[in-house]
């Protein structure tokens, strides 16, 4: 074992990284339970790759086969329908997770002189996270999969000047068809795992580069914080939480498994109660609340630049809230509570 | 003398108590009340298809499954807290004092470069 250890040591030249892991140190605080959610996503990630390889085994991408294959997953294929249902509850589990780590990070101010750019790729992770959902939630190709992927791509549509360009291209035409299917294939299980593996080595290299955040009262007073070794006293905790997290995260998949509708018809109306899945329902929910028209503007056209709006100023709260530790910026702390509230009421809502 | 390398069995006992029952669902005939796989033509009958366990047989398996699961988990997590303590033991005692400072430990048995560079 030591031999095989070493031969890969001399040709890899790893020595460095595991020199590092036993020199790096973590903060011990109130808030490090922030660190074990980092790099739980990661645990997510992991099982999302390995479960979304074994069913593009089986999948097949086309107009007349996405719903038979999906079911064929489900029923003839053994393990299909755990392995279906793990990869789209990792899903949920590994966004959700994403959401508490970034509200935790914004909350604690860990975005500031020098992590802006951590927190602005911590961000993108999360949009890229959320249009892996979106686009895997066509993949079934049911007839709520197609009407919440026709709702969700007819969104863009009223952004001015370049709204239905975007709509176009999201969709490969006019309209959601066996060549959106396809395209949101492609997107899936190519494009966007390449965007998430770019972001994420910038995001971690970003991490290790900074160290990791300490309490602003400590890091003004320049205080020493206890810290445990990274190796082996902080990944032995995170292995307890990856272990609870995987014993949730398949006994979820196990006892609440994803049914499957039957196959879309392209010209069948629109079912009733189409939803998008749960990270998207406060959007949905505020489109929905909006007027047809306020004042001389587009109800929809107003609720979405409103939303853009929002999220710009998400991804920009470094550079909006510039100033330094010193500073405890509690109006951008009330912020930050009041869009979780609307975000949590609004979904509370839109299940009602 | 020779040190006893308990993670290697611990890690084999592990994967043989979570992958037992996944072999045995693996096994589990399909019963009659599961659902045939669809063709194509019959795919576009209305008809929503659940997954999960169809009868007790199935329902049953998962039972077993589950209780496996968090049992091997619970094993896991007790000899990790173990670990832990252990890990926290050595670093209270600054047995590795050097670490802090960023230097190299003389003669750490994890020290890889300073392995390979012995002729």
């Amino acid at each position: 074992m030591k031999r095989l250890r070493f031969w890969f040591e001399d040709r890899l030249g790893t020595a460095p990284i595991f020199a590092f892991m036993r020199k790096k140190d973590v903060p011990r605080h109130k808030h490090s339970f922030l660190y074990y959610t980092g790099s739980s996503i990661l645990l997510f990630l992991i099982i999302q790759i390995v479960t979304g390889i074994m069913l593009a085994l089986y999948y097949k991408p086309t107009l007349e086969q996405a719903n038979a294959s999906v079911a064929r997953i489900m029923t003839e294929i053994p393990l299909g329908w755990i392995i279906r249902s793990v990869h789209s509850w990792s899903a949920s589990f590994m966004i959700a997770l994403v959401m508490i780590h970034l509200v935790g990070i914004a909350l604690v101010k860990a975005y500031r002189r020098p992590r802006e750019a951590t927190w602005m790729t911590g961000v993108l992770l999360l949009v890229v996270s959320m249009l892996f959902g979106f686009t895997g939630y066509l993949l079934p190709w049911d007839d709520l999969s197609l009407s919440a992927t026709k709702v969700g791509t007819d969104i863009p549509k009223a952004i001015p000047v370049i709204g239905a360009w975007v709509t176009k291209f999201l969709r490969g035409g006019d309209d959601v068809t066996g060549d959106t299917l396809t395209r949101f294939f492609v997107f899936h299980v190519s494009v966007l795992p390449l965007v998430i593996f770019l972001l994420l080595a910038v995001h971690i290299f970003l991490v290790q580069k900074h160290g990791m955040s300490l309490p602003l009262k400590a890091e003004v007073k320049k205080a020493r914080v206890p810290s445990l070794p990274f190796w082996p006293n902080f990944l032995l905790r995170e292995s307890v939480a990856w272990l609870v997290f995987f014993g949730v995260l398949v006994t979820m998949a196990v006892m609440f498994a994803p049914s499957l509708g039957p196959a879309a018809n392209l010209l069948a109306p629109a079912p009733s109660g189409i939803k998008p899945e749960w990270y998207f329902l406060f959007l949905f929910q505020t489109l929905k609340i909006f007027p047809a028209h306020v004042l001389f503007v587009s109800g929809e056209t107003l609720a979405v630049l409103l939303i853009l709006a929002a999220g710009i100023v998400f991804f920009a709260l470094p550079l909006i809230d510039n100033r330094p530790a010193e500073k405890k910026g509690r109006f951008f702390v009330g912020l930050v509570y009041a869009g979780l509230i609307y975000a949590l009421a609004l979904t509370v809502w839109s299940l009602l | 003398m020779r040190k006893c390398r308990p993670a290697p069995i611990l890690i084999l006992i592990w994967l043989f108590l979570v992958m037992t029952p996944f072999f045995a669902l693996c096994q589990a005939p399909p019963t009659p009340g599961q659902p045939a796989a669809r063709t194509q033509a019959e795919s576009a009958a209305p008809e929503v298809l659940s997954s999960g366990p169809q009868n007790i047989k199935e329902k049953t398996a998962i039972g077993v499954f589950l209780a496996w699961l968090w049992l091997a988990i619970a094993i896991s997590i007790y000899v990790l807290r173990w670990k832990i303590q252990e890990a926290d033991r050595v670093h209270s005692t600054k047995f590795y004092p050097d670490a802090e400072a960023g230097k190299d430990i003389p003669g750490d048995p994890c020290n890889l470069t300073e392995k390979i560079s012995t002729p």
